[in-house]
C-alpha cells in the first residue's frame, strides 16, 4: 500500500510563504519522507477526509486576510455544515509568516489553526510563529519552528527512503528535453501570460520633467467585454530587456544553446510547471520567466554553492544561505538590493544547469496596479497611473523596479496580455451618500475609478482630499479634477507639502475642513475611503478625522475612535494601503 | 553508513574521567561517538539531528537525571534509528517512579528497568485504510466501523459540494477564530528574542524605537564619508591602476577585485562590481539624475 506524501500546504502573497514551502520541502525529501508542496488552492478539498500528514505555511494579508491562492480552499473550510469531525484523519501543523506593525499580526494562521482543530485535525507540533520585525525576521521564526517541526514529524512518521548525504543534491523538480534543430525565427512570441489581451495606447509620464519622480499614466485598449468595478486590479508581467538576457546567458554559459527549443515537463505528478513562453527557446525563457534583475532569495544561496567549484566562492555562498550568515545576506543583498545578474556576474564561477533553474532561480512576478478609470465598455480602455521606482544604494548602478525598468520605454502599439482581478472595495459607493476620498500621490489612482463610477451614475457629492509636493511638479490628473470641479461632482483639497515653508498634508487638510467632515459623516451619513502608502498617512488620517468628531460632539478624544470604529463596522470606512 | 552513538551529558559528569571511560566501554568498538551536552540541546544551543544514532547514552551523575532527560524526549527520540535504543546510565542511581509512564506516554517501548533501556518503535508509520477492500477480498471485521466512520464523513462532504451556491453564503463568522486567548497564546512557538549569535552585530529592527537604528545610520554615513569618493575621468572610466598604485588604496586584505561579497566594511571600492586588477572600469553611459526614494511626500 503507498505511503501518501506529506503535504506542505502554502498560502503566499508576496512569495515569502512559498520560498520557505520549497525550503521545508527540499528539507524533508533530504530527510528521505516523501513530500509534496503545493498552493493551497491546488490541493483537493475532497482529500482532505483522507488520513493525510499536512503542514500549512501562510501568511496574512490585507486587513488580516488570507493570501489570495488559498481563499478556495478557507471558503470550504469556513462552511457551517461541515461535520466535526471532518478532519479527524488530519495530522497538522502551522506556521505563520507575520509583521507585527501590523495590529491583526498573523491572523491569517492563527485563524487557519483554529478552524483546523475545530474540524477535529491533531495538531502533532505547536504552530510557530514568524514576525518581519525581528531581528531576524520571518525566515528566523522559521529556522526555528522547523526545528521543533522535524523532530516532531519524527515521532509521527517513518521516512520512506534514506536520507540524502550532505554532499548530495536533491532531483530537479522538471525535466529538460532540448530539440536538435535551432529556431532562427526572429519572431517575438505573443506574450500570452494573462487572460486579458491588450494593446498599450499610452505611456506618458504625467509628472514634470524636472521633478525627481517618474509617474506615467499608462492606457491600454481592451476587448470591450472586459468589465471591472472600483477597487479592481490590473496585473501587469514585465520582461526582461535584450542586454541583459545576453549578459545572463553568458553568465551561466547558456548561451550557446540560447536559440534551442525546449520542453520542459514536471518530475512530480501533481505539480504543474508555471506558465512558459512560446515559442520557448533558452533566449525566450531568460527573457520572459527567470526574474534576473530582482533580489536572489537564500533559496538560491544553496543551489550555488552546489554549482560552483570555486571553494572560496562555495564557501561564502554557503555562509549566505545558512540561518547564521542571515545578516551576511542582509548586508549583500537585501539592503543594497543586489540583484540576480550582478550576483551572478560577481560569483563568476557558479554555473546552474539549465535543468535546475525554475528551482533555484527567481521567477518574474506580476505586478498589481489599481484600475484608475471606471469601466467604459464603449471605449474599451483601462488606464493606470505607476510611479516608477527608481532609486539609489550603496551600488553605484542605480535600483530600478523589474516593472519599473520594463515600462521605462515600452513601446506604445505593443500587444501583449494582462490580468484583472477582483478588489476588496467594501463601500456602499452606489448609494446616494456623500463620500471622502483621500489619496494622496498614487493613491489617487483607485478613487478616480471610483469617483468617476459615481459621477456616471449620478452621484454629485464627493470630495477629494489629495497631496503631493509641489502643485507644478507632481499635481497627478489635475484636468481630471478640474473638470470634475466645473461640473459640480466634485470638490478637491489639495496639500502641497513643499509649497511653502510649513509641510502641508492631507491630514491638515482634513482638518482645515473640519464642519463639513463633521456634517458629511456625522449628519450625513457619508463614508470614507483613504488609499495610499502605507507608513503613517493613514494613521494621521484617521487621527484627523477622530479629532473632529470628538470636537464636536463635545466628549473625549476616544469618541473619536470608537466613531471610526462604528463606521468600519458598517462598512463605511475602507483603507488600501501598499 | 557508519552505525554511530550519542553520548547525552553534563560537565560535571564528564569531568570524571572514570566515569566518562566506563560509558565508552558500554559502546560497541565499530561505531562511531559523539559526544553532546545535555543542557545545550535543551537551550537549544545544539540541535540533535533526525534519525542519526543506532543508540543513545543518558549519562548523568544527578539523581534526578529522569527531570533533566524528560524534557528532551522529543528530540531524543527523533534523534534515534527507528528500532535504535536509549539507554540511562547514572552514577548515582535514583529512580523516578512516573519516568516508567512518562516513556510510555512519549512513544518509549520499555526494554528493561534495571538499568533504565527504551527503545524507538521500528514501525510508527499508520498505515492509511482505503474505503475500497483489499484484492485479496478478505472482509476484515475490525475495519467496518472504521470505513463506515469514513463514508459517513464523505456522505457529508458531498453534500455540501451538491449544495450549490447557497452553501457559499453559508459560512462561519472567521473573526471569530480570533478570541482574546490568541493575544497571550502559550503554545506558540516563537523565536527567542533579539539575541545576536555569539560574535554578530545586533541589527535595529524595523521599527526600532530605542534608538540602535540612528546609530547605525550615523555609523554607516560616516564610514561613507571616510570612503574616497571615486573620481570619474571624462569617459566615465576609472582608473584602478592609478588607484592600485598611489597609497591611499593600499588592500590590507587584497580581495578588493574580487567583489563586494569578500570586500571590507571599509573597502573603497564597494559598490562597484568584481574586477581583474589593473583593468579600468566603465560605468553605464545613461546615468541619468539619480533619486532618493521618497519617504514622504
Amino acid at each position: 500500500m503507498e505511503v501518501p506524501p506529506i503535504y506542505v500546504l502554502y498560502g503566499s502573497e508576496t512569495g515569502t510563504a512559498e520560498e520557505l514551502s520549497e525550503r521545508l520541502y527540499r528539507k524533508l525529501i533530504r530527510l528521505g519522507y516523501r513530500v509534496l508542496a503545493l498552493p493551497m488552492d491546488e490541493f483537493d478539498a475532497e482529500k482532505l477526509i483522507e488520513p493525510l500528514l499536512c503542514v500549512f505555511i501562510c501568511s496574512t494579508t490585507g486587513q488580516g486576510e488570507m493570501p489570495l491562492n488559498m481563499r478556495k480552499i478557507w471558503r470550504f473550510l469556513l462552511r457551517k455544515r461541515l461535520p466535526f469531525n471532518l478532519l479527524d484523519d488530519m495530522q497538522y501543523a502551522v506556521f505563520g509568516c507575520g509583521d507585527t506593525s501590523y495590529v491583526r499580526y498573523n491572523w491569517a494562521s492563527k485563524k487557519l489553526d483554529n478552524r483546523l482543530r475545530q474540524l477535529g485535525a491533531q495538531s502533532f507540533c505547536p504552530r510557530g510563529e514568524g514576525d518581519e520585525q525581528h531581528a531576524q525576521g520571518v525566515e528566523g521564526g522559521f529556522a526555528y519552528w522547523c526545528t521543533h517541526l522535524c523532530s516532531a514529524l519524527a515521532t509521527v512518521k517513518t521516512p520512506s527512503y534514506p536520507a540524502l548525504g550532505d554532499s548530495e543534491i536533491i532531483p530537479p523538480s522538471y525535466s529538460i528535453s532540448q530539440y536538435i534543430s535551432s529556431h532562427k525565427s526572429s519572431e517575438k512570441p505573443l506574450h500570452t501570460r494573462g487572460t486579458v489581451p491588450s494593446t498599450l495606447q499610452q505611456n506618458n509620464r504625467i509628472t514634470a520633467d524636472n521633478h525627481w519622480q517618474d509617474v506615467r499614466k499608462v492606457v491600454f485598449s481592451i476587448p470591450k467585454s472586459v468589465s471591472w468595478k472600483p477597487g479592481d486590479v490590473a496585473i501587469l508581467f514585465p520582461w526582461n530587456d535584450d542586454e541583459s538576457v545576453h549578459k545572463f546567458l553568458r553568465c551561466l554559459k547558456w548561451d550557446s544553446f540560447a536559440d534551442h527549443l525546449v520542453q520542459v515537463t514536471s518530475n512530480i505528478p501533481e505539480k504543474k510547471a508555471p506558465w512558459l513562453p512560446n515559442p520557448l527557446t533558452v533566449f525566450n525563457f531568460v527573457k520572459y520567466v527567470i526574474s534576473i534583475h530582482s533580489i536572489p532569495n537564500r533559496t538560491f544561496f544553496e543551489y550555488a554553492a552546489f554549482f560552483t567549484d570555486n571553494d572560496m566562492h562555495k564557501e561564502r555562498l554557503l555562509e549566505f544561505a545558512s540561518l547564521e550568515g542571515l545578516d551576511d545576506y542582509y548586508d549583500y543583498v537585501t539592503r543594497p538590493r543586489r540583484t540576480l545578474l550582478e550576483t551572478l556576474q560577481e560569483f563568476h564561477s557558479v554555473q546552474i544547469p539549465f535543468e535546475y533553474a525554475l528551482d533555484a532561480l527567481p521567477i518574474i512576478r506580476g505586478r498589481q496596479y489599481s484600475i484608475a478609470n471606471r469601466c467604459n465598455q464603449i471605449e474599451g480602455k483601462l488606464e493606470l497611473i505607476i510611479a516608477l521606482v527608481k532609486y539609489q544604494t550603496i551600488l553605484k548602478e542605480p535600483r530600478q523596479g523589474v516593472c519599473s525598468r520594463w515600462l521605462f520605454n515600452l513601446d506604445q502599439g505593443l500587444s501583449f496580455n494582462i490580468d484583472i482581478l477582483p478588489g476588496f472595495l467594501s463601500l456602499p459607493y452606489t448609494v446616494e451618500k456623500p463620500l471622502i476620498s483621500v489619496g494622496p500621490g498614487t493613491g489617487v489612482a483607485p478613487l478616480r475609478c471610483l469617483i468617476q463610477e459615481r459621477v456616471n451614475l449620478g452621484l454629485k457629492n464627493n470630495v477629494l482630499f489629495f497631496g503631493c509636493r509641489r502643485e507644478s511638479m507632481d499635481y497627478l490628473l489635475r484636468e481630471d479634477w478640474e473638470r470634475l470641479k466645473d461640473t459640480g461632482s466634485l470638490q478637491v483639497y489639495c496639500a502641497f507639502s513643499r509649497d511653502q515653508e510649513k509641510k502641508v498634508y492631507v491630514q491638515h487638510k482634513i482638518q482645515e475642513q473640519e464642519e463639513m467632515i463633521y456634517q458629511l459623516l456625522h449628519e450625513k451619513g457619508g463614508m470614507v475611503c483613504v488609499c495610499g502608502s502605507s507608513g503613517s498617512m493613514p494613521n494621521a488620517v484617521r487621527d484627523a478625522i477622530a479629532g473632529i468628531i470628538s470636537k464636536y460632539s463635545g466628549e473625549g478624544i476616544s469618541e473619536g475612535y470608537e466613531f471610526l470604529k462604528k463606521l468600519e463596522k458598517e462598512k463605511r470606512f475602507f483603507q488600501e494601503t501598499w | 553508513m557508519q552505525s554511530s552513538t550519542l553520548v547525552l551529558t553534563s560537565p560535571s559528569f564528564a569531568s570524571s574521567e572514570q566515569e566518562l571511560k566506563h560509558v565508552f566501554s558500554l559502546i560497541d568498538a565499530s561505531s562511531e561517538r559523539e559526544l553532546q551536552m545535555i543542557d545545550r540541546v535543551q537551550t537549544n544551543l545544539v540541535t540533535l539531528p533526525v534519525n542519526k544514532y543506532v543508540s543513545v547514552i543518558v549519562a548523568l551523575d544527578n539523581a534526578n537525571w529522569s527531570s533533566v532527560l524528560t524534557p528532551i524526549f522529543p528530540q531524543v527520540f527523533a534523534c534515534i534509528q527507528p528500532g535504535g535504543s536509549l539507554r540511562v546510565y547514572s552514577s548515582v542511581g535514583g529512580n523516578d517512579e512516573s519516568f516508567e509512564m512518562t516513556a510510555l506516554m512519549a512513544g518509549w517501548i520499555i526494554e528493561s528497568k534495571n538499568p533504565w533501556i527504551l527503545s524507538r518503535p521500528a514501525q510508527v508509520e499508520a498505515v492509511p485504510i482505503k474505503l475500497n477492500r483489499s484484492k485479496d477480498g478478505v472482509s476484515n471485521d475490525i475495519k467496518k466501523p472504521l470505513d463506515s466512520l469514513k463514508s459517513k464523513k464523505q456522505v457529508a462532504l458531498s453534500s455540501i459540494q451538491d449544495g450549490g451556491e447557497d452553501d457559499d453564503l453559508d459560512v462561519i463568522d472567521e473573526d471569530e477564530l480570533i478570541d482574546g486567548a490568541d493575544r497571550t497564546d502559550e503554545n506558540v512557538l516563537r523565536p527567542p528574542e533579539c539575541e545576536p549569535a555569539p560574535g554578530k552585530k545586533k541589527r535595529a529592527c524595523k521599527n526600532c524605537t530605542c534608538g540602535m537604528r540612528e546609530m547605525e545610520q550615523k555609523e554607516s554615513s560616516k564610514a561613507s564619508a571616510q570612503l574616497e569618493p571615486v573620481k570619474l575621468s571624462d569617459t566615465g572610466e576609472i582608473d584602478f591602476t592609478e588607484k592600485l598604485k598611489s597609497k591611499n588604496a593600499v588592500s590590507s586584505c587584497g580581495n578588493c577585485y574580487l567583489g563586494d561579497a569578500f570586500r571590507c566594511s571599509g573597502c573603497p571600492y564597494i559598490g562597484l562590481p568584481a574586477f581583474n586588477p589593473g583593468d579600468p572600469i566603465v560605468l553605464a553611459e545613461n546615468r541619468d539624475k539619480m533619486s532618493w526614494m521618497a519617504d514622504d511626500l
